[in-house]
């Protein structure tokens, strides 16, 4: 009968993959939903302190970071709490006020009231330094500022 | 001219794209969006504007050099901060070294925004009698929507000092404790009063930013920074 045919002639067909980039293109738009770009790469050593009482940051307001700890190159940079303002360690605090200028002028304007400053603070790290950050910050009235750390469990 | 049928576009190619584009994104994003407590830096004034204040409407907080915890003259670990900062917001137990609450009705309000109005129509460019008047109208909406409630003295305020060798550790752990207590006291009166939570609300919300801003009045953040340098306490 012909309904019987000889199996051995058919080859199996190939896994079709049309579906392919429909399935990766799901994966990617999670990923770009979910996730947030990195910031910074820290060229100083810091280890967030844990809290309790921290929340997330809003995700369209601008943020700068600043870094304070040792240095990761302590050769290159001296030993000692630095500052790191987004990728480069400044020299000193004064430093602060010509970043956060140049900060002003690059964002919208309807965006400059919601400015902040993030400290990502080594927890070793001395006051004086924060300190001396935070009152440039004041001397350039960019008060609004946020202070790092990691949900503790 | 013979029909041409359309020649199909090669999609073969759409996933290796696609996959490119994925592990870019993988690896140049993190998963965990980053977390911060918010704070905000008090401005810069030429003449500072000269308070009177009573020692027992200041709750200081000195954290000193080898990062030990002075709160109101006693030595206490960072665990008590919490209990001891809600102590001061709410002075249960009416104790004299803490600050004097005062019952705020509605009746109070009307009465002073309807002087301090008057006052204005005298004077219209007194900015110290607008303020207050701004100040009056906020309780005065407060009241509507929760009640009467006891508030705190105009200059109660934490005073936080730290030394310039403090620990930032420790620092942080006396912000976040601060901010729990704070919290912890507006969760409690929000629940009272509207059955959520205050992290519940978003103050971006249209339809509880009265409410968020009622509850801020009642428990305000009040924290004043001072950069004096506390020094080492136990050598005095």
């Amino acid at each position: 009968m012909s309904k019987f045919k000889d199996k051995g002639s058919k080859k199996t067909p190939g896994t079709s993959t049309a579906a392919l980039p429909d399935i990766v293109f799901m994966l990617l738009f999670f990923f770009m939903v979910t996730t947030v770009m990195k910031e910074k790469t820290a060229k100083v050593r810091v280890e967030l302190p844990k809290g309790t009482e921290i929340s997330k940051l809003s995700k369209d307001d601008p943020i700068n970071y600043v870094y304070i700890g040792k240095s990761l190159t302590p050769e290159e940079h001296g030993a000692g709490d630095r500052i790191q303002l987004d990728d480069d360690i400044v020299p000193n605090e004064l430093a602060v006020r010509e970043w956060i200028r140049l900060k002003r002028d690059n964002i919208d304007e309807n965006k400059l009231s919601r400015m902040m400053t993030n400290f990502k603070v080594d927890k070793y790290a001395k006051m004086i330094t924060v300190n001396k950050v935070k009152e440039q910050l004041r001397e350039m009235e960019a008060l609004k500022i946020s202070y790092s750390a990691n949900e503790k469990k | 001219m013979a029909k041409r049928e359309l020649e199909e576009i090669n999609a073969g190619s759409m996933a290796d794209i696609a996959f490119l584009l994925l592990i870019f994104f993988l690896v140049t994003t993190t998963m965990n969006r980053p977390k911060a407590l918010e704070r905000s830096l008090p401005q810069k004034i030429e003449n500072p504007e000269i308070f009177i204040f009573n020692e027992r409407d200041i709750f200081e907080v000195l954290v000193n050099s080898r990062n030990e915890l002075l709160v109101e003259n006693k030595y206490v670990t960072i665990e008590e901060l919490q209990d001891l900062t809600k102590e001061f917001y709410t002075n249960p137990k009416g104790a004299d070294n803490l600050p004097t609450l005062v019952v705020v009705t509605e009746e109070k309000c009307t009465e002073n925004i309807k002087t301090l109005e008057a006052q204005l129509a005298a004077d219209p460019e007194n900015v110290s009698v607008k303020t207050k008047l701004s100040e009056w109208k906020d309780k005065l909406e407060t009241v509507q929507l929760i009640g009467t409630y006891k508030e705190l003295p105009k200059v109660a305020a934490i005073r936080l000092q730290s030394d310039n060798s403090t620990t930032y550790d420790i620092y942080f752990q006396v912000q976040n404790e601060l901010e729990a207590a704070i919290n912890e006291l507006r969760d409690e009166l929000c629940l009272q009063k509207f059955e959520v939570p205050f992290s519940d609300l978003n103050p971006r919300d249209p339809k509880d930013q009265d409410k968020v801003k009622a509850i801020r009045t009642v428990y305000p953040q009040r924290i004043v920074e001072s950069y004096r340098n506390v020094g080492d306490a136990s050598q005095q």
